[in-house]
């Protein structure tokens, strides 16, 4: 469910790291073309409802906090994760913006939760910004013996 | 848990098949309880069977799967996407993997025989379809509604021998 709504927030400078956590057993498959194990472009989906976006940690504000960005965004099960550039992410026409989770039935608190929108009432994220968030990824922490893309 | 629900849905699917047996036969009418015709339900075949298990944990999935406010894959997502399966079984093709959105969507790849196959059920009848062509070097994303025939042509491709292209570099 949206906490906000969609806006881009000036205070994400291009240069910002914007995390994506992963879940391994759901997001790794076996590319049989290539023989590895690699993420799969599903990583890059957005969350339920129109307003939602995919939901991201902001590194930046992870650290403004004096919290080590990587203990956070592997607390407690969600051993691996990839960040974007945020000046990447809106070459693709997307946006960014702070969305804190606190208080949210069924989900964990966290203050340094964001979004990244799309600007239209799409359902999913364009081939095009699927390709350029997977070509743009880079590992935040790394998953051994497995493609980023 | 899915597997029985989807066995149910499978067998339900085929009321609209012509083989199917009426339930009340003409004789029935004439006070005979004796039946000449065997109604049967046939099992379920192929890839959805295969993938019966990861389809009871995709909708099992805990909220906050994806570690935010992910939710299961939908019974709606998953029935249309084992319906589409029961479909599209080719034997001569392996069964593909399945992999959650954390919209509750559900999407299904193949990556074998140089094609990078990704079916993306958004929503019932609500369908998009990637393949990368590795050796063409060659994309095309479909929008797929009711009309699924392009997809089987690709599945059908599937298990067509490449390996001329592959030599070739075509």
């Amino acid at each position: 469910m949206a906490l906000v709504e969609p806006y881009d927030e000036k205070n994400i400078s291009r240069q910002d790291r914007i995390i994506r956590r992963i879940n391994v057993k759901e997001h790794v498959i076996w590319d049989g073309n290539r023989q590895r194990n690699r993420i799969s472009s599903k990583l890059y989906n957005k969350s339920s409802g129109l307003l939602d976006g995919m939901s991201v940690d902001i590194e930046a504000l992870i650290l403004a906090d004096g919290v080590d960005p990587v203990d956070h965004v592997t607390t407690p099960v969600f051993t691996a994760s990839v960040f974007f550039s945020a000046g990447d992410v809106r070459a693709l026409g997307l946006i960014i913006g702070y969305e804190p989770v606190a208080d949210v039935e069924g989900q964990p608190d966290n203050p340094y939760h964001g979004e990244v929108w799309l600007t239209t009432q799409r359902k999913s994220f364009t081939r095009a910004q699927k390709k350029g968030l997977a070509n743009s990824a880079n590992w935040y922490v790394e998953i051994p013996d497995v493609d980023i893309r | 848990m899915l597997g029985k629900r989807l066995n149910s849905k499978h067998q339900a699917s085929t009321v609209y098949q012509d083989n199917v047996v009426p339930l009340f036969p003409p004789q029935s009418l004439s006070g005979s309880l004796l039946y000449d015709d065997q109604i049967l339900v046939p099992e379920p075949v192929g890839w959805v069977v295969q993938l019966a298990d990861r389809f009871d944990e995709l909708t099992s999935l805990r909220r906050g799967w994806d570690g935010y406010a992910g939710i299961p894959v939908s019974f709606s997502c998953a029935q249309f996407a084992a319906n589409l399966l029961d479909r599209l079984f080719d034997a001569e093709v392996g069964a593909p993997q399945l992999v959650p959105g954390s919209d509750g969507t559900i999407q299904i790849e193949w990556h074998e025989n140089n094609f990078d196959i990704e079916v993306d059920i958004l929503a019932p009848y609500h369908v998009v379809a990637f393949r990368y062509d590795l050796l063409a070097d060659q994309e095309i994303e479909i929008e797929l509604d009711t009309d699924f025939t392009a997809l089987a042509g690709w599945i059908s491709e599937l298990k067509v021998d490449r390996s001329e292209m592959n030599c070739s570099g075509v």
